[in-house]
This record gives C-alpha cells, structure tokens and sequence, in this order.
C-alpha cells in the first residue's frame, strides 16, 4: 500500500492523547483551555496535512510513512482513503470549533480532557478500515459521553441502555459475518444485527431517543462531537454496504425516509432549543443515509455531498444556539426571546447555518440536496418526495426559530452580549466555509459530476448484462475520458460499465478497464460459469471482491463487481458505496 | 443552468421568502400574522416542490425554448396516466388558487412597499409563467385545461369579492392581484398563451405603479382636494342593488372573513398534521420516562419561560 509523506494520522490521533493527559493534568489552570486549542488546532492541521498528501501522491487510499503498527505487529491500523480524506479534517475541525467556542465562565463544567479523548477516538474511527478495529472504536466512541452524563449526576440508563444493545449487536453481528464469510450471499438472520445495531447508532426511528435523551442531559458541546460526526454513517458504509443485500439496503433507506419526515415534523413541534436541533440533525443524518443506500451515483454522490454540508452546518447552528444558552440559558420556544440587537452576530451566524442546513441555494448544500433529491427519487420512485417534504418542513423548522430567538420584542440592554473573539473567529469561519462552499457549488463535486452521474446511470441502464468496475483514477482511462470529462468526486467511486451491449465480456477490448492478470481473469472466468448458470437473471450472481491495486499507469481497481442479485436494471448494479 | 435547477431555486427562496418579510420587525402581532403566512406559503411552496421532482421523475428529459417546453419524446407522454398528469400539473396553480390564496395579502399587509411589490406585481406571476412553460402537457388533458380554467375562475371571482371590503390599500391591492392571476389562469387554460403573456407583463407594470404609489395615496388625494377646494366625488361603493340584503350580507361576512380560508386550513390541515406529531411526542416522553425510570426531560423546566438577564429593569 502507498505511503504518505509523514505520519500524518499518527498525528492526527495521537496528538489529542497527549493533550488528553496535558489537560487533565493541568485541569485547574486558566490556560487549560488554550491548551486545548493548540491540540486541537494541531490535530487539525495534521488532518488536513493527510488529506493534501493523499491527493499528492495520486492514491486511492495510503499509510503513514513510519507506521508504528506496522513497526509493532506488522500491520497497519490507520489508513485513509477518498472516503476518509474529507472526513478527517471535518471531525478535527469540529472538535477545535467546539474547545475554541467554550466560555471561559463554562471551563469548570466543560472538560477538555474529554473532548480531546472523544476527538482521538473519533478520528482513529474514521482512520481504520479493518472491521473489527471500526468496532473497537465505535464501542469506545461511546464512553465520553456516558461519563460526562455520570460526571453531571444526569440520569443515563436511558443513552446507555441504547448503547450497550448497539454494541452488542455490532459484536454480535461482525461474528455472525466472520463466521458466514463476506464473499457469499448473506442470509436475514446474519445480517439483522448488523442493521440494527446502525440503525440504533445513526438515531433511526424508533430507535432514536438516545440522542434525544443525550442532548437533554449532557453539554451540548459533548452532544454536538458525539453526534456531529455523523459516525453511525460511517459505519454504515465500512460494515453494512459492502455485504448487506439489496433488500437490506432498500429497507434501510425506506426507514430513513420515514425517519427525515418523522424527524422534521417532530422538530416543528418542540418547544425548547436543544431538542429543536436534536429532531432537525435526526433528519438530516436520515436524509445522509436515504442518499446512501440509495445506490445510484446522484443519491450517493449526494449522500455525500449533504453528509459534508450538513455536518458542518449543523456543528455551527449547534455552536450558535450554545453560544446563545451561554448568555440568556436554555432557550423556550414558545415565547419571542428578541435577542436580534443584544447579540446580531450570533443572529446572523444562525440564519446562515440554519438555511446552509436546508440547502438554500448558494450555500453548502444546496448541489448536494438537488442531487439527494434525485437520487432518491430514482431509487424510490412512489415515496422519494418524502425527500422534499422533509426538507420543506425543516425549513419551516429553522425559520421559525430564528423568529422565535431573535425577533418579536425589543429588548434594551446596557450589558454587552458580544462574544469572545474565539467565538468570532470558529463561527466565521464556518460561515466561509458554508458559503465559499456554495459558492464553489460543492466539495468533492465538479460541474461535471452531474453529466458524469448521468452518464454512468445511461451506461448502467444500456446494458443487460454488465460489469461494474470501481476505479479512482478515471482521468487517466482514455476509454471514459472520450465519453465525459474528468469526474473528482472525493470518496466516492465511480462506475463504469464497459461491456458492449447485452453481451457477456469476452475480451480484453470489452473491458477497457482492467488490466488483465492472471487474477482478473480467475474472477471473471468465475463470473462467466455463474452467469451460465443463472441464465433466466433473476438470481444472484455472485459477489466477487478483489483487491487490485497498483495497476500501471496509476489506476487503482478497487474492486470488481459482477451484478449480483440481477434482474436487468437492478439497483445493486449501481452500488459503488460497498467499494470502499 | 437546468431549468430544474431554477424551479429549486425559486421553491427555495419562496420557502424562506417569509423571513424576509419580517426579519427586521420586532412586533409580535405582526409575526404571528407573519407566522401564519408562513405556514401556507410553506404548504404550498412544498406542493410546487413536490410537483418540480414529480415532473422530473415522471416526463424525464425536459428542454425548454422560448416560452413553451418542448419534449424529447412525444411517445412517452401519450402513456402517462391522467392523473400523473394531474399531479404533475397541479403544482402550478394551487399556490395561488383558492384555498391557498390568502397568503398573498398577508405578506403584503406588514412590509415596505419594495417588497409588496416583490410579492404583489412580480411573484404572483411566477405560476402563471410556469404554466405557460408547461402548457403542452396542458393541451393534452381537456380535464386538466377545465380544471386550470375553474379553479382561475374561482379566484378571480373569491378575490374580485373579498377586494372590495378591505379596508387598506395594500390588501385591497392584493386581491385586485389575485382577481388578475386567476384571470390568467383562465387564459391559459382556454388556450390564449401569448395573451396571458401580455397580460402578466401589463398586469405586472401596472401593479408596480399602484405598489410604489399606494404608502402616498391619502397625500395625494389630500392635494387633489386641496387643488379642487371640495372632497372628491364618491364612487359606488361596489355592492350590487339587485342582490336580496340577506344574501348580500351573508356575502358581506363571507368576503370580510375572507372566504374563511384560512381558519379551514388551519383546523383541517395544520392543526391534524401538528397534533399527530404531539401524539408521537407524548408517546416519546413516556417511552424515555418509563425507561429512565425519573422524568426524562430537564426541558420542560425551560419551557413558558421567556428567559432574559435585565428582567429587573
């Protein structure tokens, strides 16, 4: 496997370790907080260093360059790829966001020892691609929080209840798919744990009022990291869609559906600030995940897209509403608080966020709703407009919010309510970023990637029998490039059918793509005996996984994937998320 | 950019297009009213978006030339069922057609007359636009057309009603508005395209004028009667002689309560929608209480409580 320059993401974790025991030691001193911040600042920085040397060096995926893992057993633990590459710096911004944006008033309440924890944990989450290491981490994901809810004497059983039956079915379930193997199809039962174990950590109906519960009792800064992340995703994609069947996927993204209304309508009807954001970030997180398992390449891509924006437009409507219970408390709902001309720069942050999160157009999100809206829609032709609906509701949602917070009565102040300069600085920032984003349509996303998702879904739709190759590195492949222009999409991998039409691939001008070895020919050999077998294509094929790296000229061929579960336009024939 | 992509846009900006009207106003009366705009605006903004991905998902490929939109593929809309059709269609004109009309002079009542003229003379035009971009599917359902034509003239007869008991210019205004668009509609469901184009850009000119004019109509007419030395001549105060007086009061009540529109909305819409989210909230509440064993919800002590740190001033 390539390496990078550095070790970056040695760094990038154990960086807040060190200030994990820094700032416990120093727990009591005035500076804790800054010292907080250089961790985290230099996390950050480590992050955003491993993300620009992946794109340097032109890999699809790569290790630290001094390994300590590798050095001690053998193995490397961390590694990041396309998918982790934004990820990364995403959760180590958030984390310094969070420590930066604290009121010196709330150190004694807020412990930075934690957060730092909570902010290794996370990224070693996103930084391992071994199965059992995403589970280790998971299970140790949630550990901060219940201690910073026994730390504040709040009632836990509620989120610990959730949690233990999460990880105990995500154990549970990694055995049962161990035992069965990866590579055959797997039945119900094998699966079931797996699926609900995601569904209980990505806050799906019913399984959801954890986070309710978490939001109620603990800091909000410890809920927005626990949260924010959106790591129950994350996890769906490294566990869930690589061997989940088809109709597990389909029924996890109807439950989504239903859950994003659920969530937006519950939102409407809150009447306390903490639990407005807890229903609107569930809808939101379900809506990532309608985009997910949609397996088109507009609702994955738009998965994606959303999973980016509205991470960071929630942590920063999240760290607005903190910055506002810091000043005036918790904040009711059901009376005009007229807080606009004590604290004008919060109201702004907060209409930016708040409509950055609904997709207006010209912020973050607004390419990746569209897309999401079209990939559900293709995916669920009867109930994707649920898409919109909840949409729609959240915008309800947050507008009459702002109205609530911040207009309805005038209130004259001779104490200034202005906010720390780290407040200025972490707020503004993300507003930048929200809008810069917008302004550059969408991170990962070209003005190609519509075409080119089009493209793909034509292609896909053009041929009865095919073959889905994953590549990261399209740009180089003459054969696509006279079709389209070259796609970037961070993390997400685009496929191609390069067989001719409603033919079986017999030869190497077939398949464009792969180079051919003695390996892809075994794969392919065994694909063809399959498909004789299964001649009326209403079963399963086979799902054939390959580890092909390091081809010549750059490309990486990540994995190859005959249809599987096929009847002639299949939604498996468009995944691409299990690649990863 | 897709004319998808300006349809998104428009829906979007409509949807939040509320906020503008009241975000620098501090008057609760004037939010509530707000408010309540909000919520129909929302309701049918959310049908125009629901109809904007229904079309794309149902007609496939669009292109649109000029005024009109010209499909790829004829064949395929032969085999759309009609009420795909319906469904597709419906989007354009419930937003402005009774029972969602309403809207409209609520946001015109609060704000300056820049953004009256916004709502008033410009985007009241925006379904009428798009169903002329749309008027091919129109022409292949008669039942779409006479349903586009009833529901026009419906309006225009609600609104033309409700306009002369009101009592401010801006909402008068906006009833004269709405009598317009529903006689837009009904233009272009009988077929006259170019006419109804002609009438949106006249009706939009003239309603820009009356718009920007209306915050200085009682000055003028002060002048007027200055210059004249006596009051200006009373014009017919617009009810019909011919009607029997029970009927004309009952439309009298009718027209001032406006059509009672928007109670109906609230208590057979809004109010069934939000109370089956407040069951699920109980639901939730005793679910957490039973399963934390305490009460679940440190915010029921927040809630009532208008919070602020200068109450002893």
């Amino acid at each position: 496997m390539s390496e990078l320059h550095f070790p970056w993401l040695e760094f990038a974790i154990f960086l807040p370790l060190l200030g994990t025991l820094v700032t416990s030691i120093t727990k009591s001193s005035p500076h804790c907080q800054t010292i907080a911040i250089v961790f985290a600042g230099l996390s950050l920085s480590a992050s955003v260093g491993a993300c620009l040397d992946l794109g340097l060096i032109h890999q699809f995926q790569a290790v630290d360059r001094y390994d300590l893992g590798k050095m001690i057993t053998g193995r490397s633990f961390f590694v990041i790829d396309e998918l982790s590459g934004p990820l990364l710096p995403l959760a180590a911004f958030m984390v310094l966001l969070i420590i930066a944006t604290t009121q010196s008033t709330k150190t004694k309440r807020f412990s930075y020892s934690s957060t730092l924890l909570s902010a290794a944990i996370l990224l070693a989450t996103l930084s391992c691609k071994h199965s059992w290491g995403i589970v280790f981490f998971l299970a140790a994901g949630v550990l901060p929080p219940l201690m910073e809810l026994k730390r504040r004497g709040k009632p836990t059983f509620v989120f610990a209840s959730h949690m233990v039956a999460f990880v105990s079915l995500l154990v549970l379930g990694m055995m049962l798919v161990d035992f069965y193997g990866q590579s055959s199809k797997l039945s119900f039962w094998v699966v079931l744990p797996l699926l609900i174990a995601v569904l209980i950590r990505c806050g799906i109906a019913p399984v959801h009022c954890w986070m309710t519960d978490l939001f109620e009792h603990a800091s909000l800064g410890g809920a927005l990291l626990f949260v924010c992340p959106m790591i129950g995703e994350y996890a769906t994609i490294r566990l869930i869609l690589p061997i989940a069947p088809d109709w597990a996927l389909r029924w996890l993204g109807i439950l989504s559906l239903i859950t994003t209304i659920y969530a937006a309508g519950m939102s409407l009807i809150q009447l306390e600030s903490r639990r407005f954001f807890c229903y609107l970030f569930l809808s939101h997180t379900s809506l990532v995940l309608v985009g997910l398992e949609s397996l088109t390449p507009l609702g994955l891509a738009g998965g994606l897209c959303v999973w980016l924006s509205s991470s960071l437009s929630l942590v920063g409507l999240g760290l607005t509403f903190r910055a506002i219970e810091a000043r005036d408390g918790r904040l009711s709902l059901d009376v005009f608080h007229g807080l606009y001309e004590r604290v004008p720069h919060l109201a702004a942050m907060f209409l930016v966020m708040a409509l950055a999160s609904v997709g207006f157009p010209g912020t973050f999100g607004f390419v990746g709703t569209e897309i999401l809206i079209d990939g559900a829609i293709q995916r669920f032709p009867h109930i994707g407009v649920a898409v919109v609906i909840a949409l729609a509701l959240n915008g309800i949602g947050v507008v009459k919010v702002y109205l609530r917070i911040f207009t309805g009565r005038r209130v004259t102040t001779g104490i200034s309510l202005k906010g720390h300069w780290s407040e200025y600085i972490g707020l503004v920032a993300l507003s930048l970023l929200i809008i810069g984003g917008g302004y550059s349509r969408s991170p990962g996303l070209n003005q190609d990637t519509m075409q080119l998702a089009k493209f793909s879904v034509r292609c896909v739709q053009s041929l009865d029998w095919r073959w889905t190759i994953s590549t990261m590195k399209i740009q180089k492949m003459p054969t696509i490039r006279k079709y389209t222009k070259p796609p970037i999409i961070n993390g997400l991998m685009l496929k191609h059918s390069a067989t001719s039409q409603r033919k079986t691939p017999k030869s190497r001008k077939a398949l464009p793509l792969i180079r051919w070895n003695r390996k892809t020919r075994r794969i392919i050999n065994q694909a063809q005996q399959q498909n004789q077998k299964t001649r009326n294509k209403t079963k399963s094929l086979a799902i054939f996984k390959s580890g092909c790296e390091d081809f010549e000229n750059g490309v990486t061929l990540a994995v190859l994937w005959p249809v599987c579960e096929s009847t002639p336009g299949s939604h498996r024939d468009n995944a691409m998320a299990s690649l990863w | 950019m897709r004319f998808e992509d300006v349809l998104l846009i428009l829906g979007a900006v409509t949807l939040l297009s509320p906020l503008l009207l009241v975000a620098c106003l501090g008057l609760p009366g004037l939010l509530g009213m707000a408010l309540s705009e909000k919520r129909i605006t929302f309701l049918t903004s959310l049908s125009v978006l629901s109809g904007i991905v229904a079309a794309c998902s149902i007609l496939g490929c669009m292109i649109f030339t000029g005024v009109r939109l010209v499909e790829l593929n004829v064949g395929n809309w032969s085999v759309i069922p009609e009420e795909h059709f319906h469904f597709t269609v419906n989007f354009v004109f419930d937003r402005l057609s009774i029972p969602f009309s309403n809207w409209l002079p609520r946001a015109m009542e609060g704000p300056t007359p820049s953004s009256a003229v916004f709502y008033g003379a410009l985007s009241v035009h925006l379904t009428a636009f798009l169903l002329l971009r749309i008027s091919p599917i129109l022409e292949q359902s008669l039942v779409l057309r006479l349903v586009v034509g009833a529901l026009g003239l419906s309006t225009a007869i609600f609104a033309t009603v409700t306009d002369r008991v009101q009592t401010d210019i801006k909402s008068a205004l906006a009833y004269a508005s709405l009598t317009q668009v529903g006689i837009i509609f009904l233009e272009i469901a009988c077929g006259f395209y170019y006419l109804a184009l002609i009438h949106i850009i006249g009706h939009a000119f003239l309603r820009t004028l009356q718009l920007v004019r209306a915050p200085s109509l009682l000055r003028d007419y002060a002048i007027i009667e200055n210059a004249i030395g006596r009051d200006l001549a009373e014009v017919g105060n617009g009810q019909s002689t011919w009607l029997p007086s029970n009927l004309k009061n009952r439309v009298f009540v009718f027209a001032l309560y406006r059509g009672y529109l928007d109670e109906g909305i609230h208590r057979f819409v809004i109010g069934p929608f939000l109370s089956i989210f407040r069951k699920c909230d109980a639901w939730e509440r005793a679910w957490t209480d039973w399963l934390g064993g305490v009460a679940s919800r440190e915010s029921d002590e927040v809630i009532g409580q208008s919070s602020s740190i200068e109450e002893l001033q």
